[in-house]
């Protein structure tokens, strides 16, 4: 066989002459490798998931568990629980809301009617709600003309604002298409559900204010969300972001308010979306108060907020553009809480980080840091937090994976 | 502060060492990057290998020695831009030695010796020799570089390197590996 000579000088030992160097950007080489030897978190984007809400039946049928234990509209939003769980589930089979964790629930669940105003074309009330200190799952029944045609998976659009003081602020950079929820119908003919995650820290007790606008066909979406992404890296190219690191990018990014150009351009994508249904309707809610106390887990700039509901992730540090982290929890009873896309979760299940699929369970959804169970865990139960970093190159090929923090809890 | 010093507080993870090590160095290893890359890889490519040899460096800063930093840095940053041009599918330079290995588990065992007695063997050769082949071999360095660095004619270089490639050819069958050819 052959050996390439060049080859062997790999493994070169000894001394080597000088040469002549020519000049580099040190200063540049310096923010490479300090991005790189930090580990540092970047703010992760999770694109919110749009769940499919059954009707009570349905769902009876997949979990094998009846709800008529929980009576009237408890027993409705039971059945949502328990469907909007088994989608997300990574086994069909796997009833996810289990008769202890309803139970188990009661105190965050609020089953509250309140009417939407608006449009007459259409009536809207809630049909129920659960909560913590970061997140609000909310799901509300709408009553449609039964003559109405709704093609299946059907999204109805929502936006939020938080208001204290009289003062509106928008929440969620993506609301709008970007939290378009699937409309599935109901027992009654004309009527659907549809149900809505939001994340916000401190959300218990304030005043959500709740905007529905227009019903729309399930592939609008994806196309907007392809040419959302197609404007943003035109921004990208015309501001010369890959000229700058990932700092540089974010700053330029608040000082030119690209989230404010987002959502004109999602608005404006709206506008020009087919409309099943054109209407508006409006209803302001009250986060039920939270007596959960929170664990928080903080160590060398990164910090975890574990809630009954969710758990919020802070890092202090930046990490190198296309690099995101997620927190895999491990309770005491050995259920492990992930989440990821194809990448992560073979990296997850190559490295023992999963335990028998009867103990996994993935978050059920994720946004600006805070990720949502879809059913409480309560903190004194974790057994251990580990959050882990892929690194990305061109957003596409992994180039390593390796845990930045990880909490124990003494037992 | 010299080279002792900042590898000594580099083995405390002291990120103001690892700045000045950069400063001091970065010039030395972005030139073997690009001897190496041939003029393929764009300076950010260049600048990226760079900064993967400064992170190796950081990772491995509890097992370094300063009399060896400079050798350590040069042969990380030359075998990465290797891998780079691998990966890119750039054709990376060829010069083969036959030898008797028949499989793969023996081709692999082979190179390792081969290496061995690769580097006993530079490490004997006269000084010259020696550094005419580090330049072209190691160095990726080309025959009107080494020229100018080693202050010769270029087809005196040439005549040079030829001669010192056949030595090493030949100490290399002397030691068992290689043929004539």
């Amino acid at each position: 066989m052959k050996h390439n000579i060049y080859d062997l000088f790999s493994d070169y030992s000894g001394e080597l002459p000088d040469i002549k160097e020519a000049p580099c950007d040190a200063q540049r080489i310096k923010e490479l490798v300090s991005q790189g030897t930090k580990k540092k978190h970047i703010s992760i984007t999770r694109k919110p998931k749009i769940f499919v809400i059954s009707i009570a039946a349905a769902t009876i049928a997949v979990t094998g568990v009846t709800a008529a234990a929980y009576t009237g509209k408890l027993s409705l939003f039971v059945s949502i629980l328990r469907k909007t769980g088994s989608d997300r589930n990574i086994s069909d089979e796997l009833p996810v809301v289990k008769d202890g964790d309803i139970s188990g629930m009661e105190n965050n669940i609020s089953t509250e009617s309140i009417t939407f105003t608006g449009s007459s074309n259409m009536r809207v009330r809630t049909a129920g709600m659960y909560s913590d200190n970061s997140t609000l799952m909310l799901s509300v029944e709408l009553k449609l003309d039964e003559h109405t045609a709704i093609p299946d998976n059907a999204l109805i659009v929502p936006y939020f604002t938080k208001i204290a003081g009289g003062v509106q602020t928008e929440l969620a950079n993506l609301s709008g298409l970007g939290n378009a929820a699937a409309l599935v119908r109901g027992d009654e003919p004309g009527t659907y559900l549809a149900s809505f995650y939001l994340t916000e820290n401190n959300i218990a007790g304030s005043t959500i204010g709740v905007q529905l606008k227009n019903i729309v066909s399930a592939d609008q979406p994806k196309q907007t969300q392809e040419a959302l992404l197609a404007e943003q890296q035109k921004w990208r190219e015309e501001y010369g972001a890959d000229t700058m690191t990932t700092e540089e990018w974010k700053k330029f990014w608040k000082e030119h308010d690209l989230d404010k150009r987002t959502r004109e351009f999602m608005d404006s994508a709206l506008k020009q979306c087919t409309k099943i249904v054109e209407g508006s309707w409006y209803a302001e809610i009250v986060v039920p108060e939270n007596t959960s106390k929170a664990a928080v887990f903080e160590k060398e700039g990164i910090k975890l907020t574990a809630d009954t509901l969710s758990v919020t992730l802070e890092v202090y540090r930046s990490t190198p553009y296309g690099s995101f982290t997620i927190p895999v929890i491990t309770f005491k009873d050995g259920t492990v809480v992930y989440d990821g896309g194809s990448n992560e979760t073979k990296w997850f299940a190559e490295n023992g980080v999963l335990p028998s699929p009867d103990k996994c369970e993935r978050y059920a959804y994720g946004f600006s840091d805070i990720m949502c169970y879809h059913k409480p865990h309560q903190v004194d139960d974790i057994a251990d937090i580990t959050v882990y970093q892929f690194d990305y190159k061109d957003h596409q090929q992994l180039v390593e994976c390796y845990n930045i923090f990880r909490a124990e809890v003494q037992k | 502060m010299d080279d002792k010093k900042l590898v000594k507080q580099l083995g405390r993870k002291n990120e103001k060492a690892l700045a000045a090590l950069i400063e001091r160095y970065s010039a030395y290893v972005s030139t073997v990057i690009r001897n190496a890359a041939r003029g393929v890889l764009d300076e950010n490519d260049v600048e990226e290998i760079a900064a993967d040899v400064f992170i190796k460096l950081w990772k491995n800063s509890g097992q370094l020695r300063a009399e060896t930093l400079r050798q350590y840095l040069a042969v990380i940053a030359r075998n990465l831009t290797i891998d780079r041009l691998r990966v890119k599918r750039f054709s990376v330079p060829l010069d083969e030695i036959k030898t008797d290995a028949g499989t793969d588990i023996e081709y692999d065992a082979e190179r390792r010796l081969l290496a061995e007695a690769l580097n006993r063997t530079i490490s004997e050769m006269e000084p010259r020799d020696r550094e005419l082949l580090l330049r072209f071999y190691f160095y990726y360095q080309s025959l009107p570089e080494i020229a100018e660095a080693m202050d010769m004619g270029k087809s005196a270089c040439t005549t040079a390197l030829h001669r010192a490639r056949n030595k090493l050819k030949q100490k290399l069958t002397e030691r068992g590996y290689g043929d004539e050819t």
